[in-house]
């Protein structure tokens, strides 16, 4: 089962609007790329960042994230939602043998 | 985004861009639990909740939380509360509770986790569900803080010995910041027997306080 889907289809249905997020961490890595590790379908959340440019949550948004109750039972959640300008992506530092 | 009117040349190999001049305000850096931790907090969806069930603003509401806390058992940090914060809202939870306590988005303050630890350290309160909700927001590093502290004096006590055995340890936060063990617990130096230490996990006192101004 490829938790970040079912996390973020959920949410989806909570949704009566487009909302603009942006996803990091494991869940993006199971989403967004072929062959992820395993590990990271099995994350029990999946990590945000807020653009700037969709100001502060609206109430819409934040009814959506009733979402959270019909995942409970299954131990998933999305709550760790980031302002824009609090966190800085980098990309993985180069490993070299 | 509307430009200032004065811009300074960029004339690096001659690119033709300019580069707005800002001025820059220095912002008041308030001192968090999180600049503790050297953590960065999320957009609490508790804490929203806690502000719409007390109606009170930011600078008050670690109070109010904490006047609930000691309303329902934190009687170790009992003091006069000012009246005019609304008393204790019982639709939030005890785990709820709790976590809000723990919250890295308060201004630091060490009562809080303190009586975090003696407010849950009750058979009321549910480990799956603070486990749960410890992960949501992000207060894993501040609760197994706590659950370590109690492995000392009390190992079989719950909640603590779910939470030791069950919250992820993928969060990492400084955490020299946080309560001594020995702030979670009463010791003596002597006791009715004489010299010895006795050392007792402070545990939720189950007596309701009787008067409400007076927490």
């Amino acid at each position: 089962m490829n938790n970040p889907l079912k996390i973020l289809q959920t949410f989806d249905r909570h949704l009566t609007r487009p909302a603009e997020l942006t996803i990091f961490g494991r869940s993006a890595l199971a989403l967004g790329y072929p062959n992820p590790p395993g590990d990271c379908e099995a994350t029990l959340d999946v990590d945000g960042i807020i653009p700037l440019s969709s100001g502060e949550p609206d109430e819409e948004f934040w009814l959506a994230q009733q979402a959270n109750k019909e995942l409970r039972n299954r131990g998933l959640y999305i709550t760790h939602l980031f302002s824009e300008l609090d966190i800085i992506l980098r990309p993985l530092p180069a490993v070299h043998p | 985004m509307t430009l200032p009117d004065r811009t300074i040349p960029f004339q690096k190999e001659s690119v033709p861009a300019t580069i707005p001049l800002m001025k820059l305000k220095e912002q008041p850096l308030a001192f968090t639990l999180a600049r503790r931790l050297g953590d960065v907090p999320h957009i609490s969806p508790l804490l929203r909740r806690v502000r719409q069930l007390s109606g009170v603003g930011d600078t008050h509401l670690p109070l109010w939380i904490l006047r609930c806390a000691v309303a329902r058992g934190a009687s170790h940090y009992r003091r006069t509360f000012d009246t005019a914060l609304p008393p204790d809202n019982p639709i939030l939870t005890r785990e709820e509770l709790g976590v809000a306590l723990c919250l890295s988005h308060h201004t630091f303050d060490p009562t809080l986790i303190r009586a975090a630890a003696q407010i849950l350290s009750t058979p009321d309160t549910d480990a799956a569900t603070l486990v749960h909700l410890a992960m949501m927001e992000r207060c894993e590093p501040v609760l197994l803080h706590i659950a370590n502290a109690a492995s000392r004096t009390a190992p079989e006590l719950e909640p603590w010995r779910t939470l030791r055995a069950t919250l992820p340890r993928r969060h990492r936060a400084r955490l020299d910041a946080l309560p001594h063990w020995s702030r979670f617990v009463l010791q003596t130096g002597y006791t009715p027997a004489g010299r010895g230490q006795h050392i007792q996990w402070l545990m939720c006192d189950e007596q309701p306080a009787e008067n409400p101004s007076d927490l």
